[in-house]
């Protein structure tokens, strides 16, 4: 927050707590007087109750008693429940950054070893005896293991060259297995190719043979990914775990491609009834529906994670396209009318095509889940996969990997009956896992608590026609962790957020550029950018970078403006004058 | 004028949620599902579904500036 109200003072005036230099009776009732002034603002009642909550908060949260009343008011604001424990997630969230690495300490190689039979020890002494660390070695085993599990076939084929020549086996059986070994191997070589579409004639499951032997060249790293993990039982299991994911995978591609082709349809025909029959007030109803169905697909199906980048990006400017539509009804409708058909034009025209390096992944998390399900691994390892940069629905499976959606998807899983209740894998669900255990408690609990201060920040605020958000999100610039801030101020159309008014704070310390903050300023749909950044070289050096962005969004259905770039040094001595002349804090 | 309901409907609203949070907390109880356990935050945690709430474009604008400042700092 510190380096956030240098970057944009503005994001701080309606938070400020002005404290007078007024001399306080009692450092208490000046403390309760500010308190009740900030409950009163906000027209809430400050009870017995809640003071009680307020003063727990105050006292057992480490920092200046300006930033805690901020807090306080932030909450006031969001309607947040002024509870202690809800006041001191809000406050980690605004902060303190996510810190990752800390809240998993336990996952350690070296436990999981104390944890094997010493059979299995006895396995591994002779790959440490020629040298390799137990963290290698316990890898070495697993992917084994996971070898074994995957294809079982190889195990056959694997055999030493005097199995196939062992005088028992008839002429025939040689010429089969040679002609079974074949076609294994042009299988091998069309892996290399990774990223050809797959035509929709083609067999699911040749893909799958495909994507299995993809898998096979990976298996160090998801067996390096989950030795932190493994049970014990893994090494004995004789369980079909290639059978089932090949179920699983069968299933989930048959049923992405049929819930495409069902919204595919549905957007089509109802596009179609409002150009044959333009009714104005029926036809902004069904453009929102419309515009739903499109946000949906991106959002909440599997669509995304199964086709090709330019599949999403259709379907993304399709929405902008037809928001636009939306409001040339009432004046431009023959405007409107045009873009409407372009739009049922291009969206009939998506070939739902998978890509096989997408399915890759999916089937690589669908193993790692069946090992869970099947209790051979403790619990879901958690990984960023700080690839935001690549697409709005990889911002949110970044947000959601993290856990900041995981009460709204569980509360949805037990609303739908009949659906199978699994634990959505993220760090918040694997975190409140290990918080059970005692000895995980407290270094989980800032990692919890700044989750839970993020969801309390993000509270839909139903009364209001404005929504505010707040994103902490470790990112992976050149190999190192850095914290990324997004604060997210727009206006709300029933429960959405309009898009095409908002303001989005991005604050971040970079090792080469400093500090740095980007303002995002959209408004009805133009942006303009600010960044603020004390590298004189900043502007030549970010320029290609914010253009090329800028061209990504207008293909989506913003308008681009203003560029500007703002040294940050003149904010912070404004910000410093000001902590002279108004600020006193007291303790 | 204020709404003379107003004051109930507050308090109906609250103890509404705080049911909910209480209802979901005790499914949950036998399962392999765990969720925040102090209901006063949990049931602030529950309305808000960033898959439907938060349009697609707003993390497009998220994406981007990551995507710039991932190119700037590296080059």
């Amino acid at each position: 927050m510190k380096i956030l109200s240098k970057i944009f003072p503005e994001m701080k005036q309606t938070k400020q707590v002005v404290i007078d230099k007024k001399e306080p009776t009692t450092a208490y009732s000046y403390e309760d007087q500010k308190i009740k002034e900030i409950f009163d603002k906000n027209g809430e009642t400050l009870t017995a109750d809640k003071m009680e909550e307020v003063k727990a908060f105050l006292s057992e949260t480490e920092g200046d008693l300006e930033s805690k009343l901020a807090t306080i008011e932030t909450s006031l604001e969001k309607d947040v429940e002024i509870t202690k424990e809800n006041l001191k997630a809000v406050h980690t969230a605004i902060h303190k950054d996510l810190e990752i690495k800390e809240a998993l300490p336990e996952m350690s190689v070296k436990k999981v070893y104390n944890t094997l039979s010493k059979e299995m020890k006895a396995e591994l002494k002779p790959l440490i005896d020629v040298g390799m660390s137990l963290e290698g070695a316990t890898k070495v085993m697993i992917q084994g293991k996971l070898t074994e599990l995957l294809f079982p076939e190889k195990e056959v084929l694997d055999i030493p060259v005097e199995s196939k020549s062992e005088p028992t086996v008839s002429e025939g059986s040689i010429e089969s297995l040679v002609a079974e070994e074949e076609p294994k191997e042009v299988k091998s070589e069309k892996v290399v190719e990774s990223n050809i579409y797959f035509e929709e004639t083609d067999d699911q499951l040749e893909v799958l043979e495909d994507i299995f032997e993809a898998l096979s060249d990976s298996l160090e790293e998801v067996a390096e990914w989950i030795a932190p993990v493994i049970e014990p039982e893994l090494i004995d299991t004789k369980l079909p775990v290639r059978k089932l994911i090949e179920t699983e995978m069968t299933v989930k591609m048959a049923e992405t491609k049929k819930t495409f082709d069902m919204y595919q349809k549905g957007i089509d025909s109802q596009l179609k009834q409002i150009i044959e029959s333009p009714k104005p007030i029926a036809m902004k109803e069904v453009l929102s529906q419309v515009i739903d169905k499109l946000d949906h697909i991106i959002m909440k199906t599997d669509v995304p994670l199964y086709t090709d980048m330019k599949t999403e990006r259709d379907l993304l400017a399709s929405s902008g396209e037809l928001e636009k539509a939306r409001e040339f009804l009432d004046k431009e409708p023959e405007k409107a009318i045009k873009i409407i058909k372009e739009v049922k034009e291009r969206v009939s025209q998506i070939n739902y095509r998978p890509v096989k390096q997408k399915i890759y992944g999916v089937t690589k998390d669908v193993l790692i889940e069946k090992l869970y399900d099947e209790q051979l691994i403790k619990s879901i390892p958690f990984k960023i996969e700080s690839n935001m940069q690549v697409s709005p629905r990889a911002v949110l499976e970044t947000l959601r990997g993290m856990g900041i959606n995981h009460e709204a998807e569980v509360s949805e899983l037990l609303s739908k009956e009949g659906k199978e209740l699994k634990a959505p894998a993220n760090m918040k669900a694997i975190l409140l896992k290990l918080e059970e255990t005692a000895d995980q408690r407290i270094q989980a609990k800032d990692t919890l608590e700044n989750l839970s201060g993020q969801q309390l920040m993000n509270k839909l605020e139903i009364k209001s026609h404005k929504q505010k958000l707040l994103f902490n999100v470790p990112i992976n610039i050149n190999n190192d962790v850095k914290h990324l801030k997004v604060h997210v101020n727009a206006k709300k159309d029933n429960q959405k957020i309009d898009w095409k008014n908002s303001r989005l704070y991005f604050v971040i310390h970079l090792d080469k550029l400093g500090d740095t903050g980007v303002l995002v300023d959209v408004n009805n749909g133009q942006v303009n950018v600010t960044i603020k950044n004390d590298n004189e070289n900043l502007e030549q050096q970010m320029k290609p970078f914010v253009d090329e962005s800028l061209k990504r969004l207008e293909e989506v259905g913003f308008t681009t403006s203003n560029i500007k770039f703002e040294p940050l040094h003149k904010e912070e001595k404004e910000i410093k004058s000001s902590v002279k002349e108004g600020f006193e804090v007291r303790l | 004028m204020k709404n003379k309901y107003e004051l109930y409907e507050q308090e109906y609203e609250h103890s509404d949620k705080i049911n909910i949070a209480v209802g979901l907390i005790e499914e949950l109880e036998d399962t392999d599902v765990v969720v925040e356990q102090d209901p006063n935050k949990l049931k602030e945690l529950i309305d808000m579904d960033l898959r439907e709430n938060v349009p697609p474009q707003i993390f497009e604008l998220i994406s981007c500036v990551v995507e710039m400042i991932d190119k700037a700092e590296r080059e």
